[in-house]
């Protein structure tokens, strides 16, 4: 054979030349553009952060003080020093409880003088639903006040009082502190305080969780190359491929859009792996050029018959697969009794994938070991994630949980045009802290 | 008409020119290389624009202690090695045919010049790893030793592989002739 394809010279194909000329011309002008890519979503997201942390909820001057109209019987919001003695006699409109929510306050709000009658009592009866514009945080809050000493007929101390007691909450329709001013001569004031979900209602939610994944591939075949696929390659893959449990690890924040309603984002990493164990014949495979036909994308033609030759194929191991996704989604907070939330979750996420550089796994045309080809895969796949999860409350600020997840490929794993399609399906469960930030 | 050495210092300069001389002057020998070692024309032409990217870029390293073709040709070579290597190699625990076919059987494949064409066509219808221990041994004269380095398997998987794709090539043949 050596001597005959001595003076073998067959004619060159056609722009060969060409194609040549231009990959040598296009080296020079290798435009950075992932790199360019990364710096644009660096700067943005930067621009975005920046933005958002000075974004900041002003609080109100809390030497506000609140007497009660004497015509209207609304409890009013009046600017003052502490200690301010303006009161207001309370004894009219005892029946409906005076509402300071700003959506309620009409035209006749008014800021009243700093003048008052000192003996002016507020009405006992009357009981006042602080919400909206006063400024309350909940972790300062003493679950066991029940009771405040008040000047006497003077609402600006009381709530002096209140606030030196850190009786300050955010604007937010799921918290109220609702005070009742019990008759007694003493003007002692009995709160009862609803404590709010304070975690619950908390803005910004910072979420870390661990746990332990499973995973399986399915081989799907483009349709366009099934007949480039040896006859036994999906059964093949399907019985050699096992599932093996993994690490993950997850961070994510939450902002509260509406209600108990969040939508997150974050960064998740996890590891899949999957056990090989292969032992089978399989008949060599006839492939040709001929006829017109073209090859897939990694030069393989369809196959037109096969050999009487048998050949074996057995190897075992462990494949992995590193991954990293940035999910964005959306969450909801469930209370469950007192101390228990239920939230689920669903996300669309965008992944990349690593593969282990010892991977093997089976040639699809001659079922072959061959190492996991990098080049098949994407660099960036579309998943889609739902969980749900039970928590408990630790405290005012802190839950924590388990989840059970599932995420589900949307995109192939391999790159558009590939002979195979295969999607990865992984399910695990996790557990989760969650803090509230503000 | 230039000579060799004016063409090699003009492609280390990265003369244009000279490098199209390069290709005009040695593309066919290296394109009928790319065709024994590929499966089809169009992947062939692929390996061809490889291969010469790779040669201009290795032309420094060149020093003229082998000629010029033969230079060429083993980076040809090397690279339908790395190909094939990416494509397809893998650890291989137990290979079954070893046991089978551990004697190189010494049978050669008759080929005339009128017939190349049909030997070209049955060539690229063998399993890739067949084509090249074929190419590497009987055409290019490597022995197993290399073979079996270069591709990173063993000398007796290299024989076996030779004897099965001359086994093979000689059924194709003998089909073609009979259509």
């Amino acid at each position: 054979m050596e001597s005959a394809y001595a003076g073998f010279e067959p004619a060159l194909p056609a722009f060969a030349w060409e194609g040549i000329e231009h990959r040598l011309n296009g080296r020079k002008r290798k435009v950075a553009l992932l790199w360019w890519s990364a710096a644009a979503i660096v700067v943005a997201t930067s621009i975005t952060g920046i933005i958002y942390w000075n974004q900041h909820t002003s609080i109100p001057d809390t030497n506000s003080a609140f007497h009660k109209d004497q015509s209207s019987g609304e409890i009013q919001k009046q600017s003052t020093a502490p200690g301010n003695q303006g009161m207001n006699d309370a004894t009219e409109n005892t029946e409906n409880p005076a509402d300071l929510n700003s959506e309620n306050k009409k035209d006749n709000r008014s800021q009243n003088s700093t003048s008052g009658n000192a003996s002016n009592k507020p009405n006992p009866n009357t009981p006042v639903r602080i919400q909206n514009e006063d400024i309350i945080h909940p972790e300062n809050l003493n679950p066991d006040l029940n009771e405040a000493d008040a000047n006497s007929g003077s609402y600006a101390a009381t709530f002096n009082q209140l606030n030196g007691f850190g009786l300050r909450y955010e604007n937010s329709e799921a918290m109220r502190a609702e005070i009742q001013i019990p008759a007694s001569e003493s003007h002692k004031l009995k709160l009862n305080i609803t404590p709010p979900d304070r975690v619950m209602g908390a803005r910004v939610m910072l979420g870390l969780g661990v746990g332990q994944i499973v995973s399986q591939t399915g081989f799907g075949v483009n349709p366009k190359y099934k007949n480039y696929v040896h006859e036994e390659f999906q059964k093949q893959m399907k019985n050699g491929e096992g599932i093996l449990g993994a690490m993950s690890f997850s961070g994510s924040v939450g902002y509260r859009v509406i209600s108990n309603h969040y939508l997150y984002t974050g960064i998740n990493y996890y590891q899949r792996r999957n056990s090989i164990n292969f032992d089978f014949d399989w008949r060599v495979p006839v492939t040709t050029s001929t006829g017109g036909e073209k090859p897939d994308l990694n030069g393989n033609y369809p196959i037109k018959s096969y050999f009487t030759f048998v050949n074996h194929t057995k190897f075992e191991g462990t494949n992995t697969y590193t991954e990293i996704d940035i999910p964005l989604g959306w969450y909801a907070q469930y209370k469950v009794g007192k101390k228990f939330t239920f939230i689920p979750s669903v996300s669309a996420n965008i992944g990349f994938i690593s593969i282990g550089s010892n991977n093997v796994t089976l040639g699809y045309k001659d079922l072959d070991a061959i190492a996991q080809p990098k080049s098949w895969y994407r660099s960036s796949i579309m998943l889609f994630n739902g969980s749900a999860g039970i928590y408990r409350d630790l405290n005012n600020k802190i839950k924590w949980g388990i989840n059970a997840n599932a995420n589900y490929t949307a995109t192939p794993l391999y790159d558009a045009g590939q002979t195979l399609r295969p999607r990865a399906f992984t399910g695990g469960l996790t557990t989760q802290i969650i803090w509230r930030l503000d | 008409m230039l000579e060799d050495e004016d063409i090699i210092q003009g492609c280390r300069e990265n003369d244009r020119r000279a490098q199209q001389e390069l290709f005009l002057r040695y593309g066919r020998k290296m394109f009928g290389y790319c065709l024994r070692y590929s499966d089809n024309p169009d992947d062939a032409n692929d390996l061809l624009q490889d291969g010469f990217i790779k040669v201009f870029d290795n032309i420094k390293s060149y020093k003229g202690d082998s000629p010029l073709q033969a230079w060429m040709s083993r980076v040809f070579i090397n690279m339908a090695i790395t190909r094939f290597r990416k494509r397809n190699a893998g650890p291989r625990f137990v290979d079954m045919e070893d046991a089978e076919f551990a004697e190189d059987t010494e049978e050669d494949v008759q080929t005339e010049a009128r017939d190349l064409d049909k030997v070209m066509q049955c060539l690229q219808q063998l399993p890739e790893k067949y084509r090249l221990v074929l190419n590497l041994y009987a055409i290019d004269k490597l022995g197993h030793k290399e073979i079996a380095e270069q591709l990173g398997i063993t000398e007796g998987t290299s024989k076996s592989q030779l004897s099965r794709a001359r086994q093979m090539l000689k059924n194709l043949l003998e089909n073609k002739k009979s259509e």
